[in-house]
């Protein structure tokens, strides 16, 4: 299978150029909002994972799995859904 | 003509320094996947890989055959399933830039999900855009004022 093949199977599977769009804006905003509240998200759910969707947090907890669950269990659509740990720990180097 | 793909600086959540970073569609044709994915723009990674929670939701899909081992720079040798995939971009234009690549997706071990504090640590990692896609394109990084942009041909 070629590669436009494979590239027109990618924006089917994301619903089409208006889809894309949207999902983007909604993506962005969501993992945007993270950075930009940090502060604030920490105080709530320090050392929690959070999910956030619609630039809201729609689950938390300590455990992946339970916050994957929650996410799931409330239909709402897992590959759009920013989900990161937010850490307390003062150093952390990538190398 | 070329087309530009705007990033962000990001802290991915910890307490560290901000990386520059970009958001695409990442879809796996082989398993019907698709998923948005928040990259670190990472010139030390040969290749674009998924590593944390994207890598950890696709494991039951992965195939032992398709491993290959790669060493980080300390030395530490961990386990990519790769996979034929499609990276959308938004442009700004706002229409969807297509780059079809090798994705590395790490492999998830018992030494990795068995202790907790482990497991957490390794499914915070972000997911690395590599110079697969970098040597491409003119990657534009400033912290001051922010600017993380991709330029493509």
């Amino acid at each position: 299978m070629g590669t436009k093949s494979n590239s027109q199977n990618a924006l089917r599977s994301v619903g089409g150029r208006e889809e894309f769009e949207r999902q983007y804006q909604q993506y962005n905003a969501s993992v945007r909002l993270i950075d930009r509240d940090k502060r604030e998200l920490l105080s709530k759910y320090a050392d929690e994972w959070v999910a956030v969707y619609n630039s809201k947090v729609v689950a938390h907890g300590e455990k992946y799995r339970s916050v994957l669950k929650d996410i799931k269990r409330k239909g709402l659509p897992l590959g759009e859904v920013a989900v990161k740990f937010l850490s307390t720990r003062r150093v952390m180097t990538l190398f | 003509m070329m087309r530009e793909v705007t990033g962000r600086l990001s802290t991915f959540g910890f307490s560290m320094m901000p990386a520059p970073a970009v958001q695409a569609y990442c879809y796996i044709r082989r398993i019907n996947h698709g998923e948005w994915v928040d990259f670190l723009i990472d010139t030390g990674a040969s290749g674009t890989c998924l590593h944390g929670v994207y890598a950890f939701d696709l494991q039951e899909h992965m195939q032992s055959h398709r491993i290959r081992y790669s060493y980080g720079i300390g030395g530490m040798s961990c386990g990519y399933y790769h996979e034929r995939a499609t990276l959308l971009f938004r442009d700004d234009k706002g229409q969807p830039l297509r780059r079809v690549i090798t994705l590395g997706i790490q492999q998830f071990t018992a030494e990795h999900v068995n202790d907790q504090q482990t497991l957490t640590d390794c499914l915070g990692c972000p997911s690395l855009l590599g110079r697969d896609i970098l040597n491409k394109c003119l990657f534009t990084y400033r912290t001051n004022p922010a600017e993380v942009t991709l330029a493509f041909h």
